[in-house]
């Protein structure tokens, strides 16, 4: 079976047409196939880092993890996260994680109050 | 009065598939390798063989360069940066690439090889608009690409990419 019609066209066009799509457009492309996945570069933290100041990532309340480097929703951050000099274009943006992250780093000893949300939380001392 | 106004030059081009098509110079001259080429070997009246383009779309192509015979050629702010991300096309373009995509890909492949820089702009955009707005696996439907991750893989992107399969 000969390939399908997109992929016969050289990788030089690929990146012709990978370079007129928005970010989002250009990772659910990625996420394809393995030869996109090859073809494409992986966002760099930079990357996300200006994707979440976009209408998109705003509308749909994404932020940047700067140590597992993604983006992921909002539920997903302290509050704290996400305030003073590390709102979106933040100074210290760079240094925002989720709370899975915090958690694996040890940021947050155990019994250390956060709030997510708005909600309270206290770090179980066991898990 | 002299007879200025005589007839519009007019070139052969011979298709891939060994189909003569004449067209005015002018109209032709559209692609920067047709226009080279008639200014090296100077225009002597022999067909010009395209090798790489078959008639249909060739003929699809001429279309294209005919309505646009006297767009002003691009100048350097095309390549700036804020209009890269544009995916605006004109109304008669949009209506001209409404074809399926097997000419869609041969039409994109013909303006690369044929250098014609307005028209490959305007296939990539098409591309680019049927790729915007749709899920990973849209992009596969629309475009009949396998997925070909095996599951531990795919596992992995989506966790990278949770945001990614919603729209």
């Amino acid at each position: 079976m000969s390939p399908p019609p997109l992929l016969r066209l050289p990788i030089e066009l690929h990146l012709a047409i990978i370079d007129k799509l928005e970010f989002q457009d250009k990772v659910r492309l990625t996420v394809t196939c393995r030869y996109f996945l090859s073809a494409i570069k992986k966002p760099t933290r930079q990357d996300y880092l200006a994707a979440e100041t976009s209408t998109w990532a705003i509308s749909n309340e994404l932020y940047t993890c700067s140590i597992c480097i993604r983006l992921r929703r909002l539920r997903r951050f302290t509050d704290d996260m996400r305030k003073g000099k590390r709102v979106r274009h933040g100074l210290e943006a760079n240094t925002r994680c989720c709370v899975d992250c915090a958690i694996d780093q040890q940021l947050y000893p155990a019994g250390t109050k956060v709030t997510v949300m708005g909600q309270s939380y206290i770090l179980c001392s066991r898990c | 009065m002299a007879a200025t106004a005589s007839e519009p030059k007019k070139v052969t081009l011979t298709t891939s598939d060994n189909a003569d098509i004449s067209v005015e110079r002018e109209v032709a001259e559209r692609s920067i390798l047709i226009k080279n080429l008639l200014e090296d070997i100077g225009d002597n009246g022999d067909a010009i063989p395209i090798p790489n383009v078959n008639e249909a779309v060739m003929k699809k192509v001429l279309e294209w360069c005919e309505q646009h015979r006297k767009d002003p050629p691009a100048s350097q702010d095309d390549d700036a940066d804020s209009r890269k991300k544009s995916t605006d096309i004109d109304e008669w373009d949009q209506k001209f690439m409404q074809v399926d995509q097997e000419m869609l890909f041969e039409i994109i492949l013909a303006a690369n090889y044929l250098d014609i820089k307005a028209l490959l702009d305007v296939g990539c955009k098409t591309v680019a608009n049927m790729i915007k707005g749709k899920s990973p696996d849209e992009i596969r439907k629309t475009f009949n690409i396998q997925n070909d991750f095996t599951p531990e893989e795919e596992d992995q992107i989506r966790r990278e990419n949770e945001w990614a399969e919603d729209r």
